[in-house]
Formats: structure tokens, sequence, C-alpha cells
């Protein structure tokens, strides 16, 4: 292929714009009207690693003990107690109006006025008991009486009645495949919520809703706020460009283009069968500030001495072009390792991702030159031959020295950097003082439950849940467990047998304990069905509920090294055990994978960025620069996750990935840069990163915690490499005479 | 041929050892120690968490014990508390006392009894009988020592076991045998200058004016479990009972009146506070304060809803209350009708007898 034949083709976008910009609008049209099916799917099982050991026991136990995915609603009496006739039959209407909601599974329904809620008394002529509120209710003060009565004697009070008894909630679980057969609409769900919510509200009454259901919804409900905020940016975006380059034409393109990779991207997942989790909802946009700052480079080579699109397109992608497709290559090829992830989550972001990957390539090399070809005329070539800031050996050698503190720096605060979530205990994607959070914590003041959980499980040949030396070895794990100051409480059989046991003594407290012989324990058990889920229908397995305090990694950590170490120590042939189920279990699996899918990352991008600038760009000399650059790009996101409080979880990572892909760009361009050009160019691209920082922003007032966090680590770190690619990258360049000497 | 030979003779010697053991194995049985070496408790100091069942004075310091095995000093009257667990085993204990500074006793479940000759720094197990050839559950309930050498413990299924060497042997008495039902025997109280008093099930309450040789039953109007019965000043008597009831004895267990409590919530234990008034703890933190110059039951219910097991008057005005979250410090005034418990932070493991689980 000849130089005139390599113009040709490199200028096509800007001689035939017209027809490429129909034929690509046509095409993004199809994939934009897929993109439209699409629908946020949120998966209670996403965050759950399918090859951790814990995904096991949890898949083998879940059915029978695991929480499932439980909503607990609570009504509050804001002025008295819950001994009325209107808040009782509120109570009432609130239990009918769960039963229902499409979706709920009415074995699961516990409330005041259920009938698997009684009392239980020993009195001197032997059990007494019944159900809580009378099935015959009325509602007439000499009932309301009754009912007080019946409450203090049952075991309520902080399960479902309030410890200052002016509430009372209601617990159920939502099935995952409804009474139809289809499965569970959360939109739905949604509804029916809001509806109860405003209908018991407008009586007066506070009303606290909290589990995975409405958590989702609450993230769902932010989409309007997420989009308006990204509308924002992209205003802010097109602004800073426009000031910065001085065209509008340029700004409009720059910002436009990428957005058409975008809605082919979440066509492409539409037509592959995908879905979108809530969780995974910023992703595209990022993905488009990406091609953003890919598009701003580009725009650096929108140069012809001959002032012709045609010659500005030629130009552009001849030096435009290798680095592009470099950097795009760089990240696919990064996050491709992590596409073997057994964190289904993980999974979603790397393969929408890349999804995205061909698009944007098309986009950015494609559509821009087209676009610019309407609107920009192209800048003149500058002298290349002469250098414009020249590095001596000396300067170069005291900034390899800060490049060296900036990632002993950066891989310090690596060491320290938090795995998981924080020491919270509501919903870390969601604000503090979010609605969904206040819930959590209105919650947890007034009754006595956790709402993280973490279930151990025991095992146990058949009626081994009767046997003492079973019962007791986990009784004596329950005892170590409880004198964590990690832990809230446990709940197990034998918490249950022990209690059991005072009970059937006319309460003396002393009987304290299950007994030796299995007839004895027998009688222990009653009182106690296979829906409480203490044990199954074998009575061989039995699960031990644990109730962190948070659910900060630090927390489970402890607690599963402390289960994990008397297990060791004390696993027999009639009992052994297996770990875990629950959703904090999930929350440590996942953070057990996390970590090592950013370590894979960090390493395979700078690896394969290392090589694949070295073999494409044909200059070995820029190897070691560009190692060091994006070591000091790199290196800046760890302080900054330090510096807000950030620890490396599902919600930082596609945030962190995205922002070790963008210190490539300015790495892969300056490789790809004739000699005397790094500077401008590594300028163009750090201007591009600070314009990117700014747009983000408006982000900083998000609702939603998560999209707010991933703003702000963003904005930190895209401010560092706009840093590292104006000031560090020209030092530190083989830009001089050397360079100049080798091609 | 000649390995034939070996395992043979083997077999043969295996099988005679089988026979032998077989034999044997019921002499073993009979001392359960034998049987089963029972774990020893383990290292614990979240104490806010845990069931105590029992407090007692060993001098200056305050001995508390309760679940697994777990066994608390305090040398400053109750603000602060150590775990003492040299030579205890991992069972729960109901009941603990010391006849001076130094000597004492805990008894507990597998028919436990612990001894201690140091103000309980360090315990020997005296006694241990997981399996009693009854085949009914084992569990001391009470322990009572009238000197250094004799004593009694009462426990589950009419067990009544009397020592008068100081515990180095034990000896099962005969107290009822009402054709295979055996009542719980709850409380065991008295001594000195006064009889001997023994609570069980069906309203029975017995005396010894003998020291323990022989009992007579007594006519408590009421047929519900007896927790317990304390004498209050020279010839009162007051006896407890589940569902708040409790009544009053003048002379010594002969006449009883019914006392109007104010709750029913079950009482747990109760102490004489030498002013002519007794103290009374049960369930859900209820506090109620006997005037026994009027009969009346004042209620003090604590701001906690934690059931109390055993109290000890610290002061005028503090009580020292063991239950479920740990020993605490309560303050205390009979001429007010609430107190405001001191421990409040304790956790919830009794009550906590909560599944939810609720994702997210």
């Amino acid at each position: 292929m000849n130089h005139l034949n390599v113009n040709r083709l490199f200028s096509l976008p800007a001689r035939r714009p017209l027809l490429i910009l129909v034929l690509l609008v046509l095409i993004t049209g199809w994939l934009g009207n897929h993109a439209l099916q699409l629908t946020l799917q949120p998966g209670f099982l996403n965050e759950l690693p399918s090859k951790h050991p814990f995904a096991a026991t949890y898949h083998e136990y879940n059915p029978q003990f695991g929480g499932g995915n439980v909503v607990v609603i609570a009504l509050a009496e804001l002025n008295g107690n819950i001994y009325s006739p209107t808040f009782m039959t509120a109570l009432g209407d609130l239990t009918q109006a769960v039963l229902q909601i499409n979706g709920v599974d009415p074995s699961t329904v516990s409330s005041l006025f259920t009938g698997n809620v009684t009392y239980r008394e020993v009195t001197e002529y032997g059990y007494d008991g019944a159900r809580v509120i009378p099935k015959a209710y009325d509602g007439s003060a000499a009932q309301i009486e009754q009912i007080r009565d019946n409450i203090n004697r049952s075991r309520e009070i902080g399960r479902l009645v309030a410890l200052e008894q002016d509430g009372a909630l209601i617990r159920f679980e939502l099935a995952e495949i409804d009474r139809d057969g289809s499965a569970l609409d959360y939109r739905q769900v949604g509804v029916a919520l809001d509806n109860i919510r405003d209908s018991f509200e407008s009586q007066g009454l506070e009303v606290r809703i909290i589990g995975f259901a409405p958590f989702v919804l609450a993230m769902i409900a932010a989409v309007e706020q997420v989009l308006l905020l990204m509308a924002v940016s992209l205003l802010v975006l097109v602004l800073v460009i426009g000031i910065k380059t001085g065209r509008v034409g340029a700004a409009l393109a720059i910002a436009i283009s990428p957005a058409f990779a975008v809605v082919g991207q979440l066509g492409l997942i539409a037509v592959t069968g995908g879905t979108v989790d809530p969780l995974s909802m910023l992703t595209p946009f990022l993905l488009y500030l990406f091609g953003v700052a890919v598009a701003w480079q580009l725009y650096g080579y929108w140069q012809a001495d001959s002032g012709t699109a045609a010659d500005g397109c030629a130009n552009l992608l001849l030096k435009g072009a290798a680095p592009t497709l470099v950097v795009l290559l760089m990240l696919g090829g990064g996050l491709s390792l992590s596409l073997n992830s057994d964190l289904p989550l993980v999974v979603d972001f790397v393969s929408s991702t890349l999804l995205g990957l061909v698009p944007l390539a098309v986009a950015l090399l494609v559509i821009l030159p087209a676009l610019m070809s309407f609107w920009v005329e192209p800048l003149p070539q500058l002298d290349e031959t002469s250098p414009s800031d020249s590095t001596n050996s000396r300067s170069a050698f005291s900034t390899i020295v800060i490049v060296v503190l900036v990632v002993a720096v950066g891989l310090f605060a690596r060491t320290q950097v938090r795995i998981g979530d924080d020491a919270g205990s509501g919903a870390t994607q969601l604000s503090v003082d979010s609605r969904y959070n206040r819930d959590v914590d209105a919650i947890l003041d007034d009754y006595l439950f956790g709402v993280d959980q973490l279930t151990l499980v025991a095992k146990s040949g058949r009626d081994g849940c009767l046997e003492f030396d079973v019962l007791h070895t986990v009784d004596r794990l329950i005892w170590e467990l409880r004198n964590l100051p990690e832990v809230r409480s446990v709940y197990a059989l034998p918490v249950y047998m022990k209690l059991s046991s005072i009970g059937h003594h006319e309460g003396f407290l002393r009987f304290y304990g299950y007994a030796r012989q299995a007839r004895g324990n027998t009688v222990n058990t009653w009182g106690t069905e296979l829906r409480d889920k203490l044990y199954d229908p074998k009575c061989g397995v039995m699960p031990i509920r644990v109730f962190p305090v948070n659910h900060a990694e630090s927390t489970l950590r402890k607690i599963l090294d402390t289960a994990q170490q008397f297990a060791d120590h004390n696993s027999t042939d009639a009992v052994s055990f297996e770990f875990a189920l629950g959703n904090a279990a999930i929350r440590a699996a996942a953070n057990d994978r996390v970590e090592s899918v950013e370590f894979g990352l960090l390493i395979a991008l700078a690896l394969i960025g290392a090589a694949a600038v070295g073999l494409f760009s044909l200059n070995l000399l820029s190897v070691g620069p560009a190692l060091l650059v994006f070591a000091a790009a790199a290196s800046g996101i760890y302080p900054l996750l330090l510096l807000f409080d950030l620890g490396l979880n599902l919600t930082t990572l596609p945030a962190i990935s995205i922002g070790l892909g963008w210190s490539l760009i300015v790495v892969a361009f300056a490789s790809f840069a004739r000699p005397g050009d790094v500077a401008r160019i590594a300028r163009v691209g750090g201007n591009a990163a600070i314009a990117v920082a700014l747009a983000l922003l408006p982000w900083l007032l998000a609702e939603l915690r998560f999209q707010l966090t991933t703003g702000l680590l963003l904005t930190g770190f895209l401010l560092w490499i706009g840093l590292v690619g104006r000031f560090l990258l020209p030092r530190l360049w083989p830009q001089s005479e050397l360079a100049d000497r080798g091609f | 041929m000649l390995i034939d030979f070996f395992v043979a003779r083997l077999r043969h010697w295996a099988s005679v050892f089988v026979c032998f053991w077989i034999l044997l194995a019921p002499t073993f049985a009979e001392d359960g120690a034998a049987i089963t070496r029972p774990a020893p408790a383990a290292e614990f100091s979240n104490f806010a968490d845990a069931l105590m069942l029992s407090v007692t004075q060993a001098g200056d310091r305050l001995v508390a014990v309760g679940e697994h095995g777990l066994i608390t000093l305090s040398d400053d009257q109750g603000q602060s508390w150590r775990q003492s667990r040299t030579g205890v085993p991992d069972t729960t204990l109901s009941a603990v006392t010391f006849i001076d500074d130094s000597h004492g006793w805990a008894v507990g479940r597998d028919e436990a009894v612990l001894y201690s000759a140091d103000g309980g720094d360090s315990w020997q197990l005296q006694h241990w009988n997981p399996y009693p050839d009854s085949g009914l559950e084992a569990a001391l309930l009470e322990v009572l020592f009238v000197n250094a050498a004799d004593g009694f413990a009462v426990g589950a299924n009419g067990v009544l076991m009397r020592t008068d060497d100081g515990g180095a042997n034990w000896q099962r008495d005969a107290l009822m045998h009402s054709e295979g039902y055996e009542p719980h025997l709850f409380d065991i109280s008295g001594g000195g200058d006064q009889p001997l008093y023994i609570s069980a099930e069906e309203g029975t309450l017995l005396r010894s004016v003998d020291g323990g040789d022989s009992w007579q039953e007594l006519a408590v109007p009421f047929a519900g479990s007896l927790f317990g019965a304390i004498p209050v000043g020279t010839d009162g008597v007051l006896a407890y009972a589940m569902l708040g009831k409790a009544f009053y004895s003048p002379d010594r267990g002969d006449s009883w009146q019914p006392l109007e409590t104010g709750t029913r919530n079950a009482w747990m234990n109760g102490r004489d506070r030498g002013d002519g008034s007794a103290v009374l703890v049960g369930y859900r933190g209820t506090v109620g304060v006997l005037d026994v110059s009027t009969l009346a039951v004042t209620l003090q219910p604590q701001q906690h809803r934690r059931a109390i097991a055993d109290l000890l008057v610290m002061s005028a005005g503090q009580l020292l209350l063991a239950g479920q979250g740990g020993a605490w410090l309560s303050d205390f005034d009979p001429a007010i009708s609430t107190s405001s418990a001191v421990n409040n932070q304790g956790s919830t493991a009794l009550v906590e007898a909560v599944s939810a689980q609720v994702s997210q």
C-alpha cells in the first residue's frame, strides 16, 4: 500500500461523511432501539462469586435456611403506643395489604396478625398459649388490653414489637419466581410498597421499609437523577472543551461521537441478551468519558497545512489510529483477564465494557472525523522538528526520583486501602441520610435484630441435632463467637433448646441447658418448626446465625477466622462445619475476589501496556518511560481511596478499572507521537483529563452515594493524571537528540 | 501359616478383652467422671453478654457463676469483673456459696460440684455425674453449706445430696419417693438458727428442724412451682414462685398468706435486707420490695427488660443484680418506684431469639 492509498483510505471519513454518518446513524438507531428495551435487572446473587466455597454452601443450604429476599415493614405510632384500636387496625390492614402483593410468599408473612405468632406461658395448670391477637379481632378496649397482656407474655418484644412498644413490624419474603411462574417484577413490588407507605403515612403513622427489594428500588428510583447528572456533566464537558479549544464545533464533535459508542454498547448488550444490574448502571457513562478523553487526544491531530478536512482526517488517522487502537486493545486485554472471574457483577462489568470497545473504536476513528469534517477546520500543522522543551539528563533523573517516590507512596497506600465496605450498617451505595438508610437505622434502634447476617452451617448425621456432643460442640462455637466484640448476637438450635428447657421447667432460669439424652432434647425442640429454620428435616444440619455489629471487611474476616479456627480444631466424624450463607457471607466472598481482580488488572495493564507500546510504536526507548508514567499515574488512585475513605469493593472497582485504563491514554499517545510533538500531545491528554474531571464535579451533588463516590474518585484521579501528563511525562520522555537519532 | 496363627490368637484375646470390658463397664459407669471428662470452660470476657445465675460474697470479694462454666470475681464491689477458670468445666453453673472469704462451692448441670479454697481463684471438681442411674437429666440447682463440713445440694428430678466432710464425699439422700415421679427441687435455704427449707414443684415446701435428717411438708396455698423460700427476720419466711406469686409466713411456715405483688413475672430469687424488708427479683427486670410490717410489695421495675436470676444487697441504696447481661450494680431506693440500671449496655442474647434475616 503506497502513501497515496493510505491517504485515500484514511481520509475516507472526511470525504464521504454524509454517507458514513447516515449508515452509522442507521446502525446506531437499530442498536439504540434494542437498547431501549434494556431493563435494570437486580440480582440478589450477582455479588456472590460462583466458585467461592461459600457459593456451594449457599446453594446447598439457602433453600432451607436462607434469609432469601426478605422485606421488613415497620409501622410506628408517633404519639403513644401500639395499644390503640387505630394502630392495631392499621397493622391488620397492613398485613392484608402485604398478602395482596404479587411476589410475596404468603407462608413467610409474619406479623402480630398472622396465625404463626403466639405466646406461651407456663401456669400452675400447665401450658397456656394462643395467638397474640385473637382470630376474631374486633378492636374493643378489652381486647386491646388482652393483646397487651399477650404481647408481654410472648417473646415478640424486640422482634415483631418495637422495644418501646410504640411500633410493630411485618416481615415477609419475596419469591424470585412469582405465582404466575415469571421472574419477580421488582418494579411492581416497588409500586405496591410505595402505595403502602403513602396510605399508612397519611394515617399519621411512621413507615419504615428495608430489605433487598426496597434497596434496589431506591437505586432504580435514583436513575432519573443519575441521568440528569450525566446530562449536566455532558454540558460542562462541551463548555470546557469549547472554551479550551475555542471552537464550538470541536466541542460538539468530541462530546457527541463517543455517545454513539455508548448507544451501540447498550444495544449490543440487549442484542446479546444481557441486562444491566443497577450496581453497574454508571459503567456505560464511564466508558463514554473514557471515549471523550481519547477523542480529545485525536482532535490534537486534526491538522492539515492545506486546511482541507480530507487532509486533516488523513493526518488524524495516520497518527492517531494506532495509539487509539492500542489503548482500546490494552484496556480490553486487561479487562479480559477478569472475564473468567466467577463474580457475576465483575463479569457483567467486564463483558459490557468489552462490548463497548468496538463501537468506541468506530465512534472515535470514523464518526469523530466525519463530524469534524462538517464543523471544524483543521489546524495548521506544527513544525515538529524543533523540540518544544528539551530535556537534559539531570532533570530526567530528578523526575525519575519523583516518580519512584510517587510509586512508593502509591504502593504503601495500596497496602492501607480497606477491602470491602465501611463499618456502617446500611446500604453503602446509598447516602447515609437517604430514606432507605434512615429506615435501616430506625429499625436497628427500635428492634433487636441485625440487618447483616452471616450464617454458618453445622453438619452432623441423622438426628445429630439431638446429640449432646454435637450440640455442645456447636454451642462452644457460639460461645466463642459471642465473646467477639464484632458479634452482636448469635442464634441457633442449642440456644433455642436452652431457652426452651427453661420454659419446660416453669421458667426457672437455672434450667438453662440441653439434655445429655437425646430424648430430653426432643422435648427441647418442641414448639419449633421446620420453618423456623433451626434444623433440616433430618435434624442433622443446623444453621448458626451470626449477627455482626457491622459489615466491614475486618469484622466479617474476624468472625469467619474465629469460626474457621474452631472448625479446624473441633470437627469430628460426628460434626463438621461449612461456611457460609447470608448477605454478610456474600459480601465477604465478594471481598475475597475484588482484590484479586483489581491486582490482576493492574499487573495486566502495566505489562500488556508496556509491551504493546514498545511493539506497536516500534520505539523501544519509550517502553521505560511508558512504564514509569503509567506507574506514576496509576499510583495516584490508592492515596485517593484513602483520602476519601473508600474501600476497594464492587462499587469502586469499575471506577478504579476505568481510571487505571485512563493512565494508558496519555502513555500510548505520547509513545506514538513524533519526538518533538510529545510535549504538546501530553498537554492535550492532560487537558482532556482535567476537563473530564471538571465535568464530573456535578456528581458531587448526587443523591446516590454510589454515584457520588465514583465521581469523587474519578475527579481526583483524573486531575492527578492530568498533572502527570502535563508535567511529569514531558520530562521523562526521550524526545531529545538520542530519540531523533534512533529513528 | 505362622501369621494366620498369630492373627487367630490376636482375635481370641481381643474377644476375651471385649468380654471383660462388658463386665467391667458398669462399674466404671457408676463414677461418671470415668466416662466423660468435662470440657474445660473457655476464656470469655464479654461479661455483659453472659447469663449469670448466681452471685455471692466471699469476704470482700464477689463471686458470680453462670452459663458455660463462667465464674467471675470482683474485688471492687461489682465495679469490674474478671474470669476465674482454673479447674472449671464448661457446663451451666446454677449456684455458688461461700462460708468465709476463701471456702466455697459452686454447683450446676451434670451434677457438677466445684470447690474452691482460695476465694474462687481456682476450683476443683468434687463431684461430676452427667449420666445418673435414673437416666434422668442431671442438674444441681442450689447449694447450701451450714458450716465448713455440712452441706446440701438440690436439683432436678428430686436429687438431694449431702456431705458432712466439706464435700469430699457426697451422698444421695432419699427425700421423697412417689412412684416414678421425682419433683424438681428448686431451692434450699435456711440453716443456723433457722430451719432448713426446700422449695419444689407443685407448691411443695419442705421444712427440717433437725438439720436435714427429717422433712415436713408445709401447706403453702399454691399448686404451681415454688422457686424458693427465704427466712426473713427471726420467724418470717418469704416464699416466691412462678406467675409473680409470693407468700409470707410469720411463723416459720406454719401459716401462710398470699401477697399482692402486682406482677405476673416469675420471681427467681430473694434476699432479706435485715431491716424488716426483703427484695425479690425476677423476669423482665422485675424488682419488688416486701415491707414485712404492712406486707405490701412495691415494684421497682428496671429500665431494661432482662431477666434477673439473683441479687445481693450491697448497701442501703444499691443492689447487685445477676442475670441476663452479666452482673451489674443497680441503684435502689424503697421510697422511689423506679430505679435505673447502671450497666445498661448488655447484649440481648436471650431476648434476641430473632431469626429475622434482612438483606442489605
